[in-house]
């Protein structure tokens, strides 16, 4: 199922390339000899070959290998999705909050988050962890290296 | 002035560029003892860091990442049967075997020796082939520079993943990433859908970031790392092996170099299936087969010489002609464009002095790893047991401001995430990233080739054609593809290197 899912989305992003492709052909000036592909032609030969592959892996589609991580040896033991998951929304929290709260406080949240979600427990442990890691980022990158980073009113 | 190896020497041994190293040394080194992180992504997550320093720190500190890596990765593979690098999968064989016979010490020792030996010939002959090779190329005009970036992404294709068609497919994808903003012949907008954001195209450090950085903290937090054995360490008297152990330890290195280094200038050839090669390879030339599983000395030090030779090997081709030939060297091409230089037959010319000061602190680098890995081994071996619940936040967290940081945009950073994402949906259904990437990073340059060669011959492929170079990389293109093609489906070996191997990032 996953293997088809993957085909077609490599399909819709061919097309997409295709129509973008048919696009620029019809908007740009004919005669055009020195440039004989042309920006427009190049893409809709890419995009039509990502469409060819996408296809090809649609009709014929191979069995799905065991993911790399399982590789090393047996050293890792496969756990859940809903850890990734978590991760994944607690990181598009923080870019959401870092223009609003600024760089030092949505840092320490999003640290907060994380560590939790990472189990690190108890509370007061993931506390600290999450402070000394949002302090040390702070004076590295804010203050010691100077870096333009989002921040409030109140300058952190 | 034309700079020379020897004022290279002398700016190595300065006391920035010894800095910049011995960082470069001690990142990877951390990089290649901890579980889950791999060189590619460190390099990714630390490259923002190019914008601020000094092109040749920049470049000095992700060469170190990157063959600290290899020398890190073997001491958790010897000491607990953990490959910190996936190119110390074979090491955990015989050196761990090592390790339960009491024998750690020397099997680390052989390992530290034998990527030594591998990283300063590997050096000297970058120093000798590099400029000759960049000598030549400086001959090649479009159509050659076509069939030469052609050759490079069919090559890296087939030694990709487990189907050719998946790395087709990514190879594609990257280049059709790569077509993303303006044109730069014409300057028409493609695939920017009217947004102001994307007129300039993606930007290479939050793709690589996300890509490598976030994909790979995603895919391993929902990995349990285990410790399966914690072997005896050693005397420190008794590290380095003596007499008849020491020969045949030394011989194996000098077979893994050669082996690692050869097949490290084609593209594809990463670093743990040139290790896997070199086992077989002293499994093959071996009076008594039987010992390997056993704790064979050369069980240890060829693969450690042969991955460690392959990632030297790999920046020939990346500075004489511009060509990576691994996601981690497609890295180092970002830095070095980043930093305005244009890898390539130029380099050697154009910024002579800094190019020979990167190779000559090749030799500072390698002999501060292998100072790092013998005396400070128990410490890399406690480190490696930091947990992996307090790493990952610091290495998003990381992740964000490096997106962030090259153009201080947010859109940079849900450029990252979305990448974040490929990269994890990507590892998890074992599609390989090493095409996806070089696509992406030579797909301008493939473009601006074709569309020049064609201009040149006023539209008629046999502008292509009429040049021999070319003619003669797109046939061992064609004809590497379907060699390979035939040996994945024939060869249970092949397929299964090949699919072991896919895990380096």
């Amino acid at each position: 199922m996953m293997g088809r899912v993957e085909s077609l989305v490599f399909m819709v992003i061919g097309v997409i390339g295709v129509a973008d492709g048919v696009r620029i052909a019809a908007q740009l000036r004919p005669g055009n000899i020195n440039d004989p592909i042309g920006p427009d032609r190049y893409l809709m030969i890419i995009a039509a070959l990502l469409f060819v592959l996408g296809l090809v892996q649609l009709v014929w589609p191979r069995r799905q290998t065991a993911s790399v991580g399982s590789s090393s040896g047996g050293v890792f033991a496969s756990g859940g999705f809903p850890i990734t998951a978590q991760l994944l929304i607690s990181l598009i929290v923080y870019a959401f909050a870092l223009p609003v709260l600024g760089y030092a406080p949505a840092t320490l949240l999003f640290f907060l988050a994380a560590f939790w979600i990472m189990g690190v427990r108890p509370l007061w442990v993931n506390a600290g962890a999450s402070i000394l890691s949002a302090a040390a980022a702070y004076l590295l990158f804010q203050r010691g290296a100077d870096m333009a980073l989002p921040t409030t009113p109140l300058g952190f | 002035m034309h700079a020379t190896f020897l004022d290279g020497i002398v700016q190595a041994f300065s006391l920035a560029n010894l800095s910049y190293a011995l960082i470069g040394c001690l990142l990877g080194t951390l990089v290649g003892v901890l579980p889950g992180l791999g060189p590619a992504s460190a390099m990714a997550i630390l490259l923002p860091v190019s914008v601020y320093l000094p092109p040749q720190g920049a470049i000095i500190i992700l060469a170190g990442i990157y063959y600290g890596a290899m020398y890190g990765g073997s001491t958790t593979a010897i000491l607990m049967n953990i490959p910190g690098e996936v190119a110390s999968v074979v090491t955990c064989i015989d050196g761990f075997a090592m390790t339960k016979n009491g024998r750690a010490g020397e099997a680390l020792a052989i390992a530290a020796i034998g990527s030594c030996i591998a990283g300063l010939l590997g050096t000297a002959a970058i120093a000798f082939i590099g400029p000759w090779l960049a000598n030549i190329a400086l001959k090649f005009g479009p159509a050659e520079y076509f069939g030469l970036v052609g050759f490079s992404m069919v090559a890296l294709v087939s030694f990709s993943g487990d189907s050719v068609i998946k790395g087709l497919t990514l190879g594609v994808f990257g280049m059709w990433l790569a077509a993303v903003g303006t044109d730069p012949l014409t300057g028409t907008q493609r695939l920017n859908f009217g947004t102001m954001e994307l007129m300039k195209g993606l930007d290479l450090v939050p793709v690589l970031v996300g890509l490598f950085g976030i994909g790979e903290v995603l895919s391993t937090a929902e990995e349990r790392i285990s410790t399966l054995y914690a072997g005896k360490f050693g005397s420190w008297l008794t590290m380095v092996p003596r007499g008849v152990e020491l020969a045949k330890g030394l011989w194996a290195s000098l077979r893994g170099t050669a082996a690692g280094f050869f097949l490290g200038l084609l593209p594809g050839m990463l670093p743990a299936l040139t290790a896997y090669i070199a086992y077989d390879v002293e499994k093959w030339v071996a009076r008594d087969k039987d010992k390997f599983g056993k704790g064979a000395i050369e069980g240890v030090a060829s693969p450690e010489a042969a991955n460690n030779a392959t990632a030297m090997a790999g920046f020939i081709p990346l500075f004489a002609l511009g060509i990576p030939t691994s996601p981690s060297l497609a890295i180092m091409l970002g830095a070095l464009m980043i930093n305005g230089l244009t890898p390539g037959p130029q380099l050697f010319e154009q910024h002579a002095l800094l190019t020979w000061t990167v190779i000559a602190s090749m030799i500072t680098a390698n002999l501060m790893l292998l100072v790092l890995n013998l005396p400070l081994v128990g410490l890399w071996a406690r480190i490696s047991l930091v947990p992996y619940k307090f790493l990952a936040p610091i290495v998003l967290a990381i992740c964000i401001v490096g997106a962030f940081s090259p153009r201080n945009t947010m859109f940079d950073v849900w450029v990252a995430i979305t990448f974040g994402i490929v990269g994890y949906a990507m590892r998890k259904l074992a599609w390989p990233a090493a095409p996806l990437v070089l696509g992406f990073l030579l797909g301008p340059f493939f473009e601006q080739s074709l569309r020049q060669s064609l201009q040149l011959s006023g539209g008629s492929p046999s502008g292509l054609l009429a040049s021999p170079i070319c003619m003669s990389l797109l046939i061992a293109a064609a004809a590497m593809l379907g060699a390979m093609t035939y040996l994945k489906q024939r060869s249970r070996m092949v397929r299964s290197v090949i699919h072991d191997s896919a895990a380096e990032l």
